[in-house]
């Protein structure tokens, strides 16, 4: 595949925002889920970005205020992102330059909001009530590209939970065809009623903190974060030494699909492993290789049962593995962009993060599942992301050197 | 970059297939705007035909009729799904219901909501581990996502399938986000040329100008103007009429020209 790079990257989530704070977060082992409070009643736990309301929305923008976009907002402004695209900018051009965002629901809470402020069910909304600019799909990159002043093509990923990974391949298309030189990839998905109330009604939202891989583990707690990377071919331009934020090679991509169910993954993970499968082959690596995966692991029955299955039948108990949505929650169709940032951490302080909150293994699982941080030599990142739809996609980083 | 197109499917208001639409835009059939039948598709097994929404069924009938055309199994294609509005009717469903005293979600409206719900079910109804991305851009979901499904039939060196539709979004939601007609269009797009359909795809730089569906019956320019899906009704005139044709499609601040030319046989 065309060789690619990070050369700069952030992200926010409960964990923290930014690169510095998210490590600290880890390596710490903070506890960042809270209760429910978002809405009335509330279910279970889940990962609230702090100081979203009282974040400054550039007025000049004010039309695409929600609070999806003010999460992108505060990650945009987080570890020198934006003066790294203003370098990259000044290189290629701003029309050289593609904006792929994922995300599954934008920013459907403002319509959520003013649904209930409506005087009558199916009474019109107000005129200007901003649906393109808020939970249209298109109001991510739009606001992402207004913000940087970039112009390249612009594209929104909805691919349920795998949206935010799933951008890096449909990023590493357009790059390959030449239809741009670099490629602002990533995804923001924001708390709002219509995710957490949809996942208690089909009864997959934990009571207690999520804990993916235990044996006890009883569901999922509900995130919310955003995340950048620039992504660009290696050689395309002269660089610095250092990433801005953080940097990663990307070696090898996969994705495809379970064919099985809406929104039961395929329990023989045959799907999650061809993924899993393509990327390691996309990357030229043998699965030993791989010096640390982390999960999808959401903390459901299903998910992890699914996905201890697919990367045994690849990597055995080769390979340490963990989820690390005990501490963020899970982002949804952030989750990718999130977690390639706390791939980079791993590769950086030679550090293989642990299933925050997770007491014992499930006893059925075959991986070799961190219940404790370990330090390690390490190289190669899997980083795996799965979604309703049946929707799987897997990215393999390196340091970038 | 060039792209043959090896199948075409289309459904839509008073749109029944390919068949019936290649005639209505010859001018050989009248267009009745007021009828939408779609028959649950044959490819979906029982129990997913059951839970299939109006929009499920637009866009897997418009992938089935393109496979069948291009004579390709379904299973073995990577596909592109790319809609601006997803499933409103679902989404307007979930948004009434959040505002309800009880605030409860359906189980499986909520998880037919996701924008890759087509995608998901067309995978499941053929069993298929291929790729599925499903895309959207507003009124520019066109212009964005053919060039994608092109960069990727030719980056991954194989043929893909892309469906573009979309339906008017009913109750409040409809009302600041107004789609005219339901209308959903499927290509097999084919990174090896051979095919008697070309199309060659340019993004520039700058705005475009011009009415690119002026040569449209009126009420399929209606539709163009008010679908995002179906400003691709211009394209399928000049393949129904075997004439090549240019047509730009504006893409933020730059546009997207297609050329289809029209080998001769």
């Amino acid at each position: 595949m065309t060789d690619l790079l990070i050369t700069a990257g952030t992200a926010v989530s409960a964990m923290g925002r930014g690169i510095d704070a998210t490590r600290t977060c880890l390596l710490e082992q903070h506890q960042t889920l809270q209760p429910d409070t978002f809405q009335s009643p509330g279910h279970g736990y889940i990962g609230r970005v702090t100081g979203v309301e009282a974040h400054p929305f550039p007025t000049s923008l004010a039309r695409f205020d929600c609070r999806n976009n003010r999460l992108a907002d505060m990650a945009l402004t987080t570890d020198g992102f934006m003066e790294a695209v203003l370098e990259a900018k000044a290189y290629y051009g701003h029309h050289r330059i593609a904006v792929i965002m994922g995300t599954s629901t934008s920013g459907i809470l403002t319509t959520e909001e003013a649904y209930a402020a409506r005087p009558c069910k199916d009474a019109p909304l107000p005129p200007d009530f901003p649906y393109k600019d808020t939970q249209d799909l298109s109001s991510l990159p739009h606001y992402v590209a207004a913000r940087l002043n970039i112009t390249g093509p612009a594209l929104t990923i909805s691919n349920a939970c795998a949206s935010s990974t799933r951008a890096f391949v449909d990023a590493a298309h357009l790059i390959a065809a030449g239809l741009c030189d670099a490629a602002i990839v990533g995804g923001a998905d924001s708390l709002c009623r219509m995710t957490l109330q949809g996942f208690a009604s089909l009864g997959l939202v934990s009571a207690t903190p999520t804990r993916p891989c235990d044996a006890e583990r009883s569901g999922i707690s509900i995130g919310e974060a955003a995340g950048f990377v620039l992504l660009e071919r290696n050689n395309g331009r002269p660089r610095s030494a250092k990433p801005t934020g953080y940097g990663l090679r990307l070696l090898g991509y996969g994705a495809s699909s379970d064919g099985h169910h809406m929104s039961s993954p395929d329990p023989t993970g045959s799907g999650a492993a061809l993924a899993m499968k393509k990327a390691l082959d996309r990357a030229s690596l043998p699965p030993e290789a791989i010096d640390y995966i982390n999960m999808h692991g959401t903390g459901t029955q299903a998910n992890d049962q699914m996905e201890d299955r697919a990367m045994a039948s690849l990597f055995g108990r080769s390979v340490p593995c963990s989820s690390t949505k005990g501490w963020s929650g899970h982002t949804l169709g952030a989750s990718g962009i999130l977690e390639s940032m706390i791939c980079a951490i791993a590769i950086q302080n030679q550090y293989l993060p642990h299933c925050m909150n997770s007491q014992t293994v499930d006893p059925l699982f075959q991986s070799d599942i961190l219940l404790e941080p370990r330090h390690g030599a390490l190289n190669y990142v899997m980083n795996n992301s799965f979604g309703f739809g049946g929707t799987n996609s897997s990215l393999i980083f390196g340091p970038l050197t | 970059m060039i792209i043959s197109i090896d199948g075409i499917g289309c459904w839509g208001e008073g749109l029944h297939g390919w068949k019936e639409t290649e005639a209505i835009l010859r001018g050989q059939a009248q267009h009745d705007r007021t009828s939408l039948k779609l028959p649950p598709p044959e490819s979906l097994p029982a129990n997913e035909r059951r839970r299939a929404s109006q929009v499920i069924r637009l866009a897997i009938l418009c992938a089935e009729e393109a496979c069948q055309q291009a004579g390709c199994h379904a299973g073995e294609l990577p596909a592109i799904f790319a809609s601006s509005n997803g499933d409103g009717y679902i989404i307007n469903r979930i948004l009434d219901s959040l505002a309800s005293p009880a605030g409860a979600v359906s189980p499986s409206l909520f998880h037919n909501s996701v924008h890759n719900a087509p995608a998901g079910y067309w995978m499941i109804s053929h069993k298929s581990h291929q790729p599925a991305v499903s895309l959207g851009l507003h009124d520019e979901t066109l212009a964005a996502t053919l060039l994608k499904a092109a960069a990727e039939a030719h980056v991954e060196e194989r043929p893909v399938l892309f469906c573009v539709y979309d339906a008017p979004i009913p109750g409040s939601l409809g009302t600041v986000r107004r789609t005219g007609a339901s209308f959903g269009c499927a290509f097999i797009l084919n990174p090896t040329p051979g095919s008697v359909r070309q199309l060659a795809l340019s993004f520039k730089e700058g705005q475009c100008t011009g009415n690119p569906f002026a040569s449209l019956p009126e009420s399929l320019a209606d539709m163009a103007r008010h679908n995002p899906a179906a400003q691709i009704l211009p394209l399928l005139q000049a393949i129904a009429q075997r004439k090549n044709h240019t047509v730009s499609l504006p893409y933020g601040a730059n546009h997207l020209t297609i050329d289809l030319t029209h080998a001769h046989s």
